[in-house]
This record gives structure tokens, C-alpha cells and sequence, in this order.
């Protein structure tokens, strides 16, 4: 037996929404940097109870340091609540930043085709 | 309001407190009835507690149960059935999702333990609930588990439990709040763990149940049980 839970049913799986953003920064910005703003941002502004509502996940593999774009996965009726939130960031470790928030997608497939360039989609497919 | 809180560790294992302050601070908070819960190593340990225990003179309704830890699952079965006869709860560590589906197949079980500890998923799935189900296994929320966890911890804590919460919803398996306290300071009034439990998902009546109604039934169960007033599928009825 494995150690860990089975998939749920798709009738009881959470829904996901996938949130595509850009950091606009004077230099460049790493992944460890901007996942402590943002889980502080979240924090300080919606709370411990709100941001565990969020089901909020910074998707590690798909974060792009020379584009600066990435991907949040969170619930669907959350998706107002991440991005106000995000926009209350400006500044990420030592330099200015704000993050904008490009689109939402249902799928992660059509993210990563549609906005963040992948064109072989078989790669990232974990 | 009879409000119980049925997993409290006292100085015979990790707690801090002796039982006699233990129940004073239940005095305080206005609880119906208490458990002791703890890891008992022997059945001699049990046997003091009890005598400790019956030397206490107080209106509240203490009962005794036992947490059983397990590595394996033939471990836990082990070691189920040698406290099942002597105490009127056994409660499972749970965490580990083999020890959490093993203890849920199990009637003799009757709690358990944050399924979440520890982990990064919330450690039940729609097959382990369905056995909760079946075999009235109550899944409890531990109140400790979220008053010694911060920020970013504290946040996949609620969001692990909330997640048990719409399962056990959903199959119906009997949900229990407790405090899960190891020292008098971490014990907390009934309705303030009801409060938890509304937040976490679960509808006002039904919060206030899994501090009341819910645990006074199975401690009653047992005790009829122990008595000898109940067997599978039959009830003996006081005239």
C-alpha cells in the first residue's frame, strides 16, 4: 500500500484556476525571494483562515528567472482575493517590484501554451 | 450545553498537568466530562489511572482512553485489542496514511487523530472516509495541531483539515473536535472548539454536535459495551 491517499473521484476533486503573472522588477528576481513576498503578502493582508481558503500553490518548475513569469494555482471563486493581494507587493527581497497578473487559465496545458511560449508540451508534463 | 473534550494528555504520559488540575481547569471551562488519553506503555499504568482517578471527587464524567502509536498494522491490531477491554476509548495516532486506512477498517477503534499530522496532503481519501463511515471510526480535528503551528504552517494545517472536513461531510463519518491538550493552558471551552469547527466547514448544529452530542455517544456505547449490555447487533434494554 502506498503512503499516501488515493486521487479523489473528479466529482470530488477541487477545482483549480490557473493565475499567469509577470514580475516587473529593476533587477532580476529569484524564485526563493518572490515566494516569501508573496506568502507575506497573503499573510499580512488576507490572514491565516482567508489564505488557507486560497488552496494557493506556486507552481516551482514553471517559473521562468529570465522572463520573470510564472503560474499560482488557487480555487476558482478565489481568484479576486490572490490577485488583490499580489498587487499589494512592491518589493521583493531588497528591490522594487510589482507583479502583474497577465491572464487565467482552466487548464495548466493552455497556461503554459497559450503564455508562457512552450511549444513541446511533453517535457513539462509532471 | 453538555460539552465533552475527549483527548486530553495528563502527566502519565507527554502532559504536564496531573489529572486533579486537569479537571479543575474542565470545572473551570464548564465541561460535562473529560478523557484522559494517553500512551500507556503497560496495563498496570491504566490500572493507577483509574485509581487515581476514582479518589477524585468531582461532578464531572471522566472516562479513560488509550492512544495506541504503531509502526505497522499488524502492530496496531495488536495492540488495539489488548487496551480495547480496559479502557472505554482507544483513540489512533494517526499521520501515516497506511496507520490512518488500517485504523478506519477497524470497529473496535473509536477515534482518530489528526489524519493530517505531519503531512503535506490531508492523509484520507474517499475510500478511508467510507470505511470511517461503515465502521463509525470518528475522525477528529486536533485544536493543538493549530494553536503550536504559525503562519505558512498554520495555513496548510486549516486547509488539510478543511479537506477532511468536506469528505467526511460527504460519506457522512462522525467528526469529533478536542482540544487534544498537554497542558491545562492548551484545554479550551466546548463551544470555542465548535467555533473551529464552523470556520473549518461544517454548519453551525452540527459544529456544536462534534463537541457534545457526538463524543457522549460513544463514550456511552462503550461503557454499555464494557458492561456487558451490548453485542454486535444487540442492545440490552433496562426495563
Amino acid at each position: 500500500m502506498e503512503d499516501k491517499p488515493k486521487t479523489l473521484p473528479a466529482s470530488l476533486r477541487a477545482k483549480r484556476r490557473y493565475i499567469i503573472f509577470e514580475v516587473v522588477s529593476e533587477k532580476p528576481i529569484d524564485y526563493i525571494e518572490l515566494v516569501g513576498a508573496i506568502w507575506r503578502s497573503f499573510l499580512d493582508f488576507l490572514g491565516e483562515l482567508k489564505t488557507s481558503e486560497l488552496n494557493f500553490w506556486l507552481i516551482k518548475n514553471l517559473y521562468d528567472p529570465k522572463t520573470q513569469r510564472g503560474i499560482i494555482r488557487c480555487s476558482p471563486d478565489q481568484v479576486e482575493y490572490v490577485r488583490a493581494a499580489l498587487s499589494l507587493i512592491d518589493q521583493i527581497g531588497e528591490t522594487r517590484a510589482l507583479i502583474k497578473v497577465n491572464s487565467v487559465t482552466g487548464t495548466i496545458k493552455s497556461a503554459k501554451k497559450k503564455y508562457l511560449g512552450f511549444t513541446d508540451l511533453t517535457d513539462f508534463e509532471k | 450545553m453538555r460539552f465533552y473534550d475527549i483527548h486530553i494528555h495528563s502527566d502519565a504520559s507527554i502532559g504536564e498537568n496531573s489529572v486533579e488540575e486537569i479537571v479543575k481547569q474542565a470545572e473551570r471551562l464548564g465541561l460535562k466530562g473529560i478523557a484522559i488519553t494517553d500512551y500507556f506503555s503497560s496495563l498496570k499504568d491504566i490500572k493507577q489511572l483509574k485509581e487515581r482517578i476514582s479518589n477524585i471527587n468531582t461532578d464531572i464524567d471522566i472516562s479513560i482512553g488509550a492512544i495506541v502509536r504503531a509502526e505497522t498494522s499488524d502492530q496496531l491490531k495488536k495492540m488495539v485489542r489488548n487496551v480495547r477491554k480496559h479502557v472505554e476509548l482507544v483513540l489512533v495516532h494517526g499521520g501515516d496514511y497506511r496507520i490512518n486506512r488500517e485504523a478506519v477498517e477497524m470497529p473496535e477503534v473509536d477515534v482518530l487523530c489528526h489524519p493530517e499530522l505531519d503531512r503535506r496532503d490531508c492523509g484520507m481519501d474517499h475510500i478511508t472516509v467510507k470505511s470511517a463511515a461503515e465502521n463509525k471510526v470518528a475522525i477528529e480535528i486536533n485544536f493543538r495541531e493549530i494553536l503550536e503551528s504559525f503562519k505558512k504552517h498554520r495555513v496548510y494545517v486549516i486547509s488539510n483539515m478543511k479537506k477532511n472536513i468536506f469528505l467526511a461531510k460527504k460519506y457522512e463519518a462522525p467528526i469529533i473536535v478536542t482540544s487534544g491538550a498537554a497542558s491545562i493552558w492548551g484545554m479550551r471551552a466546548g463551544r470555542e472548539l465548535a467555533a473551529f469547527a464552523f470556520l473549518l466547514g461544517l454548519p453551525l448544529a452540527d459544529a456544536i454536535n462534534t463537541v457534545s452530542v457526538v463524543p457522549e455517544k460513544i463514550i456511552e456505547v462503550n461503557r454499555e459495551k464494557l458492561a456487558g449490555k451490548r453485542f454486535p447487533g444487540v442492545r440490552e434494554v433496562d426495563e
